[in-house]
């Protein structure tokens, strides 16, 4: 009985399209990280918002591959491939990247006839030694076997072709662009294969690939495709992680290992965080007889300032100012904790009912990002007493909150004690991957950031970071940079020799120069290699989906070791706009000067999960050529955000940012200046609360 | 050089290593740090409540009883084995917010769990108010109950179910060295989809839930009760 409940209810609860339906089969991912066989691909479709890590290695080839299913019937991969004994030498290794993008045009009838069916474009840059396009079915047969037969193009076409019948394959593209004048060109062959589902944990699969492996073998003999035809198994361990072998191509063992995670399914449900203080709600006699908690009586602002701060702290949460007003109390908080910025709003609410004197009956709750308040936050004490149990709660108090721009300027006399000044520090590790390393795109570099912050007064905030190595290889590159612009960011290598490393130093004031205002002025070393003076104001009003930036930079390159600077400087700066979208995608266009004086723009998407999952791409393109820039053509970035809060079910504003790629070359190079306002100004903004609303009452 | 990726993951787990003076992520409870001793030595498996405590843990019980200023609950979180001692925080409008010493918190109005958090898939908002009508009035009767959970994006998933009470005899139940005649009561709620989970509660004479053993949510399953005092 209690089993058929929970079921109903959990679809009744977490209805379609919420929750990964795990029950359904989730199909064979392949050595190139898309549904498939072994090199093969299906017809098939990961869950939306699957996201994959894996790697695949037989012979001499590596592969890595990101992967996420952007929409129910749109996936996308980013892969490193990796060579090994390309070329002779010590240096042997050749690598590229490569970006998949595929489409399901027909979704499967599992009842009918109709197959699931699939285009992919696999390095659609249409130059690279990956390059394929694919037209693929896939049907299966009771809920064992699935049957994928399918049409490919390049190096899916290189064995037994059926002919050419949109004509030759132009060669010659510029590598790092999109050529797709090579699309679906050259020969055609069919390919096809079948996995077996043996038990829950083990897939049988096998496949025919006439895929030759051409450039391995003939153009540099480290790999033979001996046969056509491959066999492996895929082991599933749990519903997060597949481990694979196989023989491929009858030459070589290869083994593969993915990890699969997705935004809406946390690996804790739910927050196991600790309970919210409970409302205090006043009742009749409150008026004469109201202690602070403990059972202390306040006469003075200060001493209800002081109790305020002590209570928010046990919650994560900082006072940094309070000032009470006839009956309105405007609390400034300073938010370390809680990822859903909701939470932290509803938490200081009811705090601040703990707390207050009943006079009190208008709460304006203003959180603070760099050192001055994001918004103010309205709510009336009644209703968070009345709807703190109201089964309705979470609706009705959304609809009653208000949000608004925060108020300007700061009272001395309401501040926290001892607030200003305040040291604080950290330690942890980091991940530095050298960017523009044409010859050892996956060199990087770990170590540990020391990172200190002095908060002068209301604004003034001063911080510097160090950081030290501990293991790494990008400063070992032997390649020095031949571009012929201006060094902004090809030296890094030279950069990197130095450690432990001055990273920054900075003196920053951040002011609200007007209604829906916020302003930074940033002076000192700006980041690793250039230092100079930041100047940034962004309009945002609070309750629109849009914001305008402005940022002009006059900066100097620093010197590759010492304190000092290099004769280059230049002024640079962007006009930036940027739009949330409803459905969780943030647009961001930057136009302006870039590093090396070049002119253009930088667009940047992302899709951001209500809690916290982000996938962020950006493209840069200035007036520097594709010829100019070198290798890679342009400066572009894939990122992930993985929020740790996620990941625990315990609430933290840790964020686990992954960088699966950034190009990025002396073009179209922008400032890496710490605290720009719009990310941190955006978060308390009523977009923001809304999309977090439902963490209220928790 | 595909230690990349690996190394990305691991910094999932370096990240939170870690360290700094942030001191707003420290937390402490004086309120409950004498009830934490006591909450740890139980080691209820089942519904076997404070009786089946034995030796010391029971004497310990006794007097952590004896001396809490007000009611204290005990019991367990079922399916995850975890041990629940309760005691009043904040009373709202008839609601009273129960918290443990581990800092998670069940809200109850008249014995009748409306809220939980911080045990996982906690129900957000579980409409108590029918049950406690029929629950403390003894004579059988149907309601509507709504339940609200959160989903992993935040938003808001509702429930209602379909609701009857009845009586179905009168249990002796001996909490603490105290043995009580209690009216055993079940509440058969009924979803959409035709699925059926009894709740159960055992009350004095005066409508007092002693004793209960609530569904609260697909994730959570049951919450087993006994008010100690």
């Amino acid at each position: 009985m209690k089993n058929i409940l929970r079921l109903s209810l959990i679809s009744l609860a977490f209805g379609a399209g919420i929750g990964p339906s795990w029950a359904q089969d989730a199909p064979v991912i392949n050595w190139y990280g898309v549904p498939g066989m072994l090199d093969m691909p299906s017809g098939l479709m990961p869950t939306v918002s699957d996201f994959s890590v894996g790697l695949a290695t037989f012979g001499n080839i590596r592969r890595t591959n990101f992967s996420f299913q952007i929409t129910e019937r749109l996936g996308g991969t980013f892969r490193y491939g990796n060579w090994g004994e390309w070329v002779p030498g010590p240096s042997n290794e050749y690598f590229q990247r490569s970006l998949d993008l595929r489409y399901q045009l027909i979704r499967e009838d599992t009842e009918g006839w109709k197959p699931a069916v699939v285009v992919g474009l696999q390095d659609l840059g249409g130059t690279g030694i990956n390059s394929a396009e694919y037209l693929v079915a896939t049907k299966s047969f009771g809920d064992r076997l699935t049957v994928t037969a399918g049409l490919g193009w390049g190096r899916f076409g290189t064995s037994n072709s059926l002919g050419q019948p949109l004509g030759e394959r132009p060669t010659g593209g510029t590598v790092g662009t999109i050529n797709a004048d090579t699309w679906f060109r050259g020969d055609v062959a069919a390919f096809g294969g079948a996995t077996f589902k043996l038990n829950d944990k083990i897939r049988l699969i096998a496949e025919y690939s006439p895929d030759a492996y051409v450039e391995e073998d003939i153009g540099h003999g480290v790999f033979e495709a001996k046969s056509p035809y491959n066999f492996g198994v895929e082991y599933r361990l749990g519903k997060r992680v597949r481990l694979g072998a196989a023989y491929m191509y009858g030459s070589e063992f290869g083994f593969s290992a993915t990890v699969l995670l997705n935004p809406n399914d946390p690996p804790v449900f739910g927050s196991i965080g600790n309970a919210p203080t409970p409302v205090r709600r006043r009742d009749a006699s409150a008026a004469s007889s109201w202690t602070l908690p403990g059972g202390k009586t306040a006469n003075t602002e200060a001493e209800y300032r002081q109790a305020l701060a002590a209570a928010l702290g046990r919650d994560g949460i900082g006072l940094e100012s309070l000032s009470i007003d006839g009956s309105r109390a405007l609390a400034r908080i300073r938010n370390g904790r809680y990822d859903a910025e909701a939470q932290a709003i509803g938490r200081t609410a009811r705090v601040m009912t703990t707390v207050l004197p009943p006079s009190v009956e208008v709460f304006v709750i203003e959180p603070m990002a760099n050192n001055q308040p994001a918004a103010a936050i309205t709510l009336k004490r009644s209703d968070i007493e009345a709807l703190e149990n109201a089964p309705d709660g979470t609706e009705a108090i959304l609809t009653r909150l208000d949000v608004s721009a925060p108020s300007r300027g700061v009272v001395k006399e309401d501040l926290t004690n001892n607030l200003y000044p305040r040291f604080s520090w950290g330690i942890g590790p980091y991940i530095d991957f050298g960017l523009a390393n044409i010859d050892n795109p996956l060199s990087a570099d770990f170590g540990l950031r020391l990172s200190a912050r002095y908060d002068i007064a209301p604004g003034w905030v001063a911080s510097a970071a160090v950081s030290g190595r501990i293991l790494g290889n990008v400063a070992s590159s032997s390649a020095l940079s031949l571009s012929t612009l201006p060094h902004v960011r090809s030296d890094g290598g030279l950069y990197a020799r130095k450690t432990p490393a001055l990273e920054n130093a900075t003196l920053a004031y951040y002011f609200l120069p007007g209604n829906d205002l916020y302003g930074r002025v940033t002076v000192g070393y700006l980041e690793r290699m250039f230092g100079g003076i930041s100047t940034e104001v962004l309009w945002k009003p609070v309750d629109q989906q849009y914001a305008v930036g402005l940022e002009v930079d006059y900066v100097q390159q620093r010197d590759f070791e010492g304190m000092g600077f290099q004769d280059y400087s230049v002024v640079t700066g962007h006009l930036s706009g940027y739009y949330t979208f409803d459905n969780g995608y943030n647009v961001a266009v930057h136009a302006g000067r870039y590093l090396a004086g070049d002119w253009g723009a930088t667009l940047d998407v992302a899709k951001e999960f209500n809690n916290g999952w982000k996938i962020a791409a950006y493209a840069t393109l200035t007036d520097v050529s594709f010829a100019e820039y070198g290798y890679g053509a342009f400066n572009k970035g894939l990122r992930v955000d993985i929020p740790i809060s996620w990941a625990l079910g315990k609430p933290t504003r840790k964020v686990n940012p992954l960088t699966l790629m950034s190009m990025g070359g002396d073009g179209g190079a922008r400032l890496n200046v710490g605290g720009r306002l719009y990310d941190e100004v955006d978060d308390y903004h009523a977009q923001s609360l809304e999309e977090t609303g439902g963490m209220f009452w928790r | 050089m595909n230690w990349r990726a690996s190394i990305s993951l691991a910094l999932v787990a370096a990240l939170l290593l870690s360290c700094g003076s942030n001191k707003l992520d420290k937390d402490s409870s004086p309120l409950m740090a004498g009830v934490s001793q006591v909450g740890q030595m139980l080691k209820i498996r089942k519904a076997g409540g404070a009786d089946a405590i034995k030796g010391d843990a029971a004497k310990q019980l006794q007097q952590f009883v004896a001396k809490a200023p007000g009611q204290v609950y005990m019991g367990a979180v079922e399916e995850a084995q975890l041990p629940l001692v309760l005691q009043p925080a904040e009373t709202n409008d008839g609601y009273v917010t129960w918290v443990s010493p581990d800092k998670r918190s069940i809200t109850m109005l008249s014995g009748v769990i409306s809220a939980t958090r911080g045990y996982g898939g906690d129900v957000l908002s579980y409409d108590a108010r029918g049950t406690a009508n029929a629950v403390s009035n003894r004579q059988a009767t149907s309601y509507k109950r709504t339940m609200r959970f959160l989903g992993p994006q935040y938003e808001l998933k509702g429930a209602t179910l379909s609701c009857t009470t009845e009586t179905v005899g009168t249990d002796p139940v001996k909490i603490v060295d105290t043995e009580r005649q209690l009216i055993h009561i079940v509440e058969s709620c009924t979803d959409q989809g035709g699925g059926t989970i009894k709740s159960e509660y055992w009350v004095d004479n005066s409508g007092a839930i002693w004793q209960s053993r609530q569904w609260i949510g697909p994730q959570l399953g049951y919450i087993f009760l006994q008010r100690l005092k």
